[in-house]
């Protein structure tokens, strides 16, 4: 196999791999592409809406701590103001006691009433304990958690109340004294005895007038132990701030510098600007992306103002925690289409490589044809797709081209031998179309004279057809006359018949008289005769006779007269009657002759018929043959037409057998050519 | 003398006879008659007169001429052909010899002389020829004809025989 080496990029593999599968990792590409944009739009959306309603989660627990330890305050502080137990130091004692133990979230509970507001201060330093009261009395009892103790719980006075920077007992003061207000007030974080917490104080107000304050104090590392579960669970840090200062925080920034941070300002803070500036107002939460001012990363931040102690609640989750949720899908994605794309790339080789072989073997065979070579045969294809089906046709072409050359090669011989006929035959061509020229020649002319002898005859034959349309009307108009002439015939014949019929009657009359004039006749022949006798009686009677033969002779020629007379009658009878004899034989002749005649009337007016319809067919025909003369007059001229065509046709045809001969010469040279060409081709056996 | 005059048609031309008045016994018109075989072509057969059976003889035939043919004016003429036969004595015998001549046109009767200038004697002059003188007369010529003379003694024994009963009763 002398197989030409085609560079990659040009060989069925390359282009394949080239124009398959670019394509399709371009379009996978795409697809992930703008799969993640979308994917980040909605991480985006959706991590807002976490942020928010984990802002939200955590603002509604911590306010509702608050809410709690401002309850317990208003009840510690309502039971004194209007419950009954203002004065009463000992049972108050004992419920601040109960109310520490038994609130898990309660650091401290405790009473401070004014110098000696209930009038008792000088007597209770007698009867009650010392820890419940100042040096004079005033009753400051506080009760808090002590974990050192057996019971859990100490007693202790509260002191610092005048101190303006705790603002415990002056705030409440102050708002019940001069505003008339009574409600919770939450405090400042304060560091009380090396212990930093808030307080929720209600004022105590009896008949009117500000006696003290009840509350409750909880620690900050007690609200921060609440942070803690709610930023585990919501995945985030939460910081918490108050009038300025910070109360709690679960991020390590503020871990390491717990203390200071928890009574740090928050003005001081580098959350100062998120703190500040997004608060609009209770329960309102706003969601904001922005650098971390300390970390310097990227955050979400949820703001809350809370509604209980003007509390600000801040929310942060790293905007990393989402992009490491996108990158995850994009390495996801990424791999599943690069695992496709090699797949179909293993496909197109596989594909391409098969195509390829027999391609090869297609293109060999092909060369060999190319090269004259139809030797050796082509391999039959084994995959049935379209190279196998080129393969094949291939294979019968290469058969086919070797039966035909095989055959060519055969049919140049035939075709010399028949070029050497064909330059003889077109020779004799020649010649012939000569002759024929000249037959044209003639033919022309005497066809110049058919067509003029044809229009010659079309004029006739119009004029024919003329008569023959005025003879169909004198036919009919004949025939229409023959009919009143039959008519006619017909009453003819009864005047005959009645003529015969009387000229009957007179024969017989005539016969009458005949037999009178007979009578007559044989009287006078009697008379004459015996006159004659008389006469020659008388003469032989001699002289005594002669008188007797004058009468003899008067009778005589009477009877000669009459006989005379009946003669002239009976002539003129039989006359008469040969007349009327002839007369009746003329009248049945004549009614023969009228019988004949209305046969002859008959059979002519049928003629006649025949003849009208004859002449309408003819009319008919010879306006088809007139239309027919037309047509051959047409016919001639394009016969001439023809002729002259032909002649020339002749002439040209001429030239072109002496081309023709020309052509078989080189036809001859041609075919060996040919053989020589054919020769060369390699055949198989 | 007083003849009875009439024509006959011979082959060259009509001839014109006459026979006397005395020798005519009557006239008679044309009668039936009935032919004898074995007689002579002129004579014509029998007929009845009287009780007697006469022959009849067509004068145009023994004139020389064709049978006569009947006319109005054809007649017989009963006249003695065989004079000596007759008996004037008896009625019966006043009628024998008598026999009938058919001629075939009768003209009447004519007074003629026969014995003027331009007379004529006949060529037969013979005492018994039947034919007798000729003459002129009314433009044309006639010649006289003696009936008693017209039948030879042979043809008088042939047509009289000499009696009838007489002669049946030889035989």
């Amino acid at each position: 196999m002398n197989e030409t080496r085609l560079p990659f990029r040009d060989r069925l593999v390359g282009r394949m791999l080239l124009l398959g599968v670019l394509p399709t990792v371009l379009v996978v590409g795409l697809i992930i592409g703008g799969n993640l944009l979308r994917a980040y739009r909605a991480f985006e959306v959706r991590a807002e809406w976490d942020i928010m309603q984990a802002t939200r989660e955590a603002a509604a627990e911590i306010d509702a701590q608050s809410q709690k330890m401002a309850v317990l305050a208003a009840t510690l502080g309502r039971a004194q103001s209007s419950g009954g137990m203002f004065g009463r130091r000992a049972e108050t004692l004992l419920l601040l006691k109960q109310l520490t133990e038994s609130e898990a979230d309660v650091q401290g509970a405790y009473i401070v009433y004014q110098p000696n507001a209930d009038g008792a201060d000088a007597a209770s330093l007698l009867s009650l304990p010392p820890e419940s009261m100042d040096l004079r009395g005033r009753f400051v009892p506080y009760w808090r958690k002590d974990p050192s103790r057996p019971e859990g719980v100490r007693l202790e006075p509260r002191v610092s109340m005048d101190d303006p920077d705790y603002l415990y007992y002056l705030e409440p003061k102050r708002l019940a004294e001069r505003e008339a207000k009574q409600e919770v007030v939450f405090t400042k974080p304060y560091f009380y005895e090396s212990a930093a917490m808030i307080e929720q104080v209600f004022p105590i107000v009896v008949d009117g007038r500000f006696v003290g304050v009840a509350g409750v104090d909880r620690s900050l590392e007690t609200i921060d132990g609440t942070l803690a579960p709610i930023a585990d669970r919501l995945g985030g840090d939460i910081l918490l701030a108050t009038r300025g200062l910070f109360i709690a925080s679960t991020t390590d920034i503020g871990r390491k510098e717990n203390e200071q941070l928890k009574t740090t300002s928050v003005v001081d803070s580098p959350f100062r600007r998120l703190m500040l500036t997004h608060t609009t107002g209770p329960g309102d939460v706003r969601v904001v992306r922005g650098i971390d001012p300390v970390l310097g990363t990227e955050y979400f931040y949820g703001v809350a103002e809370l509604e209980h102690g003007g509390w600000t609640l801040l929310l942060r989750k790293p905007t990393a925690q989402f992009v490491a949720e996108l990158w995850k899908l994009l390495g996801l994605n990424v791999l599943s289409g690069l695992i496709g794309v090699t797949i179909i790339a293993v496909i197109l080789i596989a594909i391409a490589r098969g195509v390829g072989r027999r391609l090869d073997v297609a293109v060999l065979a092909a060369s060999r044809v190319a090269d004259g070579d139809l030797a050796h045969p082509v391999p039959i294809a084994s995959a049935r797709d379209e190279s196998g089906v080129l393969l094949d046709s291939f294979r019968k072409m290469a058969e086919n081209l070797n039966r035909i050359v095989g055959q060519v090669r055969h049919a140049s011989i035939q075709i010399n031998s028949t070029s050497t006929e064909l330059a003889a035959a077109s020779r004799e061509q020649e010649a012939t179309i000569a002759s024929f020229g000249a037959s044209t020649t003639q033919i022309g002319a005497a066809t110049r004279e058919i067509s003029a002898t044809g229009e010659e005859l079309l004029r006739t034959m119009q004029v024919i057809s003329e008569s023959a349309l005025g003879a169909g009307q004198k036919a009919q108009d004949s025939r229409e006359g023959i009919e009143s002439m039959r008519t006619s015939m017909n009453r003819l014949e009864h005047a005959a018949h009645n003529v015969a019929s009387r000229l009957g009657a007179i024969n017989e009359k005539a016969q009458g008289i005949n037999a009178i004039v007979a009578a007559i006749t044989k009287v006078a022949d009697q008379t004459n005769l015996l006159s004659v006798n008389a006469a020659i009686e008388a003469e032989k009677a001699g002289e005594f006779g002669l008188g007797f033969l004058v009468v003899a002779r008067e009778i005589r020629r009477l009877a000669d007269q009459t006989a005379s007379a009946t003669l002239d009658i009976e002539r003129m009878i039989r006359q008469t009657q040969s007349a009327v004899g002839s007369g009746v034989m003329e009248m049945d002749k004549f009614g023969e002759s009228l019988h004949a005649v209305q046969a002859d009337v008959d059979r002519v007016s049928g003629h006649l018929q025949g003849i009208v319809s004859h002449v309408e067919d003819d009319t008919l025909r010879v306006v088809q043959v007139t239309e027919g003369m037309r047509n051959q007059a047409a016919g001639a001229k394009q016969i001439d037409e023809a002729m002259r065509t032909l002649n020339a046709g002749a002439r040209q045809t001429l030239q072109s057998a002496s081309e023709f001969g020309r052509a078989a010469s080189d036809l001859q040279q041609a075919i060996a050519v040919l053989k020589t060409t054919v020769s060369i081709i390699k055949l198989r056996d | 003398m007083r003849a009875l005059v009439f024509d006959t048609q011979l082959p060259d031309g009509p001839r014109r006879w006459a026979i006397g008045c005395s020798a005519i016994v009557e006239l008679l018109p044309v009668v039936s008659w009935r032919p004898v075989s074995g007689s002579p072509p002129w004579t014509l057969g029998l007929f009845e007169r009287k009780r007697l059976l006469m022959p009849l003889i067509d004068l145009s035939v023994r004139l020389g001429g064709p049978p006569a043919a009947l006319r109005l004016g054809s007649r017989i003429l009963l006249v003695y052909l065989a004079p000596e036969r007759a008996d004037a004595g008896s009625p019966v015998g006043r009628l024998a010899g008598l026999g009938g001549l058919l001629v075939e046109s009768m003209l009447g009767l004519e007074t003629i002389d026969w014995t003027t200038d331009g007379a004529h004697a006949g060529f037969a002059c013979a005492l018994d020829s039947p034919f007798g003188p000729l003459v002129s007369h009314d433009g044309t010529t006639v010649q006289l004809l003696h009936t008693e003379r017209l039948l030879n003694g042979d043809e008088r024994a042939l047509l009289f025989p000499e009696s009838g009963r007489s002669a049946a009763l030889a035989e």
